[in-house]
């Protein structure tokens, strides 16, 4: 009866019918039809404990500032800007695009913004420079979600905060190392992109305009409030006045002061309601869904779905390799079918636990996901970009898709390097002190305490400090303690610090956690983050 | 900028949808065109007044609602941190805070339901990209009544978790007495806002199932050079 239903409730998904019902409807099947039905009030548990806590905060925040940035004239600024700095070189115009598109982008989440507040701008301006047609589209088309892997990129906080929703028995990773694990890969895919736009420059023959101190001068003042953005946020979180939690407030009022204050971009009666309510409807969406799944993802821990799951994988996958392939190839399915906002919170829960079996670092394991999803978003036949690109350019969905296959190919370039080279993504954090999360739970042997435990560790936001972390250099766990890990299947105990026996965790250098699949149970090894201090107690003795 | 838009004075000729570029078909619902507009009033009688209080009370009332929760989640912690760092202690940084995190909530639950009015929710483009227009809107006003019976029915799970499993006894926030420290007066606003989407899903299924496609509206999946769907269906 339920396989039924869920059969009916696909049905209807595949329809249209918006996800956060498919959601609820999913959930309700499965709470009615489980093993001892579960009263569906529990959803609300779960999401009533979203009313205290920080992890949406960013989202409204960095929405209402890349749609304010995305509504004035900052692309034009930024164009100019980046024309007067780059028209020289061939295909410069072409760069000037790509760089401008993954500025924009890190700020709107790729939500679709960008296309259209850039396209009508940089297509007209390619086209007089003699840039062929398929080529200009491609080029917006392509660049349309570029700028994921950049800070302050809604998708890394959202993944951040599922990740630590999710994830059972490991230590939170935080939105900064996520960022900066993804600087090397975004600068990869820019610099692709790049010499990509300079090599079709110089075969199309395009004429490259003088450089001009004047011309540059002139374009940076006007468009000094947003190159100082970044400067700003950085200075902001370097100088300790506020945490990462509030650099979105921050965030806000400066490209409020910008736009609506001193360029005037931005009439605070007639535009500000508007540009509210639009960007207000795009964080509705996602937290409606996220809101919902919550109850899911309980329901799912509860009856050990993942653990299931990943059981029946290593059936076919026996190595960290076969599963990042196997990922990349799921993934690329889900970001043609999702957006990336519900792709993160539907999928992303299912995925954490065969992650961490496989001994994939949350922070790599985030990058490779996050590009995939940005693939998805050019890969025909559903990726999004290409029907914004078909509805804002009238073209054939065709004619579309030829254009960005060069493009989809660079990024295939760099899913590839940043799937198989580590390094790529992992190089970077080590070298500003990251400390390697090894925690490891058998994943869905965790027996919840709360509809979700992790909430109460989180207390204090994704800022909170690292825990149950091994120093690269010391060996030494850090502050709070942490859980081990051991190589799915092996039954070894690795290092760590919970007790086989009592589950409890213990002072630096103890024991580990069973492997997945060895039958023993691994209790939730979160340390509790003090709701006051927002601090991790010192590790117990 | 592109012009803000109202919704029309009762009596007043009813402006098309404003033209939101960043929704077009294909990307959150719009398989529809994202917002159908405001359509004409009704010549007189009780519908022109239910037609009145949902196209410009109601919308006004969402807006307003909206605006403020969005303004309070950006200064709340603004103020806090100047009142901080410059250590005037002006008022308790920890209640702030937490009022902070329920105004981020409610600000994503009432922007849900103003995505469920303008039809913008998330969900998969497999189908309705490839069907003829008027199929497409008749199969999205029945996918519309099914919402409204799921997104009905968790308005009263809602409901049941506000006036039965929460007591009247649980508070939100120990340390204050007044009214506004109790459990219930921080979650009632889950069945207002999940009533609230009820009723615009409501409203869109119904509309759609009693009316035709906006005329010249193709599929957007083979929509030519000249035909991208139109974005708005006018009075």
């Amino acid at each position: 009866m339920s396989s039924l239903l869920l059969l009916l409730v696909m049905f209807i998904a595949v329809l249209g019918t918006p996800l956060f019902i498919i959601f609820f409807l999913v959930t309700s099947v499965s709470y009615r039809f489980a093993e001892t039905p579960i009263d569906l009030t529990n959803v609300f548990v779960s999401m009533g404990d979203l009313l205290d806590k920080p992890l949406l905060i960013p989202v409204p925040l960095f929405i209402f500032a890349g749609y304010l940035l995305a509504r004035s004239k900052t692309p034009e600024r930024m164009v100019r800007l980046a024309e007067a700095l780059l028209g020289w070189l061939p295909g410069g115009l072409a760069v000037v695009g790509v760089c401008t598109m993954a500025f924009l982008t890190a700020f709107t989440g790729a939500s679709g913004v960008t296309i259209v507040a850039l396209g009508g701008l940089l297509y007209p301006v390619l086209r007089k420079r003699n840039y062929g047609d398929k080529f200009s589209i491609g080029l917006i088309a392509g660049s349309g979600s570029l700028g994921l892997l950049f800070f302050p990129s809604l998708p890394i906080f959202l993944f951040v905060t599922i990740y630590s929703l999710s994830a059972q028995g490991t230590a939170p990773i935080e939105p900064k190392d996520l960022f900066i694990g993804g600087l090397i890969p975004g600068i990869l895919l820019v610099t692709l992109y790049s010499t990509y736009s300079i090599a079709s420059g110089v075969r199309q023959k395009i004429e490259t305009i003088p450089f001009r101190w004047a011309e540059v001068a002139k374009a940076l003042r006007h468009g000094f409030g947003e190159v100082m953005l970044p400067v700003v946020i950085v200075g902001f979180l370097m100088s300790g006045v506020v945490s990462i939690a509030e650099i979105a407030t921050v965030t806000v009022a400066y490209v409020f002061l910008l736009e609506v204050v001193i360029h005037r971009d931005i009439h605070p009666v007639k535009d500000l309601p508007r540009i509210m309510r639009e960007s207000m409807m795009l964080v509705g969406a996602i937290t409606v869904i996220l809101s919902i799944i919550l109850g899911m993802n309980t329901y799912l821990i509860d009856t050990e779905v993942p653990q299931k799951i990943l059981e029946k994988m290593q059936v076919a996958i026996h190595s960290k390799a076969t599963f990042l392939l196997a990922l990349n190839v799921f993934l690329l399915v889900v970001g043609a079918l999702m957006d990336i906002f519900s792709a993160i919170v539907a999928v992303l829960p299912l995925i954490i636990p065969l992650g961490q079996a496989f001994g994939v670092d949350p922070i790599h394991l985030g990058i490779v996901f996050l590009v995939n999803l940005e693939i998805g978003y050019l890969h025909p036949p559903v990726g999004m970009n290409l029907f914004i690109a078909q509805f804002h350019f009238r073209r054939t969905i065709g004619f579309i898709t030829l254009s960005i296959l060069p493009w989809l190919g660079l990024m295939f370039i760099a899913l590839i390097t940043v799937t198989w080279i580590e390094p790529v993504t992992l190089w970077l954090p080590s070298l500003m002190g990251r400390t390697k999360a090894i925690a490891t739970a058998a994943p869905g042997t965790a027996e919840p305490e709360t509809s979700n435990p992790l909430l109460d560790a989180m207390e204090h936001g994704s800022g909170a400090p690292a825990t149950g972390a091994i120093d690269d250099d010391t060996g030494e766990i850090g502050p709070g303690g942490g859980t081990g890990t051991a190589a799915p299947g092996s039954g070894a105990p690795a290092t760590g610090a919970i007790d086989d026996d009592t589950g409890e965790i213990l002072p630096a250098g103890a024991t580990a956690a069973p492997a997945p699949g060895s039958g023993a149970a691994a209790p939730p090894a979160v340390p509790k983050v003090d709701d006051d201090t927002g601090e991790v107690p010192a590790s117990p003795k | 900028m592109p012009e803000e838009t109202k919704p029309p004075a009762p009596g007043a000729a009813a402006p098309a949808a404003p033209d939101t570029p960043d929704a077009p078909p294909g990307t959150h619902a719009g398989h529809e065109p994202a917002d159908e507009g405001i359509p004409p009033p009704p010549a007189g009688g009780p519908l022109r007044v239910l037609h009145f209080l949902y196209y410009v009370v109601l919308y006004r009332i969402e807006t307003g609602i909206l605006i403020a929760l969005l303004a309070l989640v950006v200064l709340l912690p603004l103020i806090e941190i100047v009142n901080r760092n410059s250590g005037l202690n002006l008022w308790d940084g920890m209640l702030a805070t937490r009022l902070s995190y329920i105004f981020t909530f409610y600000t994503g639950l009432f922007g849900g339901v103003a995505a469920t009015r303008q039809v913008r929710h998330i969900s998969v483009d497999l189908v309705q990209p490839h069907l003829p227009p008027r199929v497409r809107h008749k199969l999205s006003g029945v996918l519309y009544l099914i919402c409204v019976g799921a997104a009905g029915y968790l308005t009263y799970t809602a409901y049941r978790w506000v006036f039965w499993v929460i007591t009247p006894e649980d508070r939100f926030f120990p340390s204050v007495d007044a009214w506004w420290g109790r459990d219930r007066a921080w979650k009632v606003g889950f069945i207002v806002a999940l009533g609230w989407m009820t009723l615009h899903f409501a409203v869109a299924g119904v509309r759609r199932l009693l009316t035709e496609p906006p005329a010249g509206a193709v599929a957007p999946a083979a929509a030519g050079a000249a035909a991208a769907a139109p974005r708005a269906e006018g009075a």
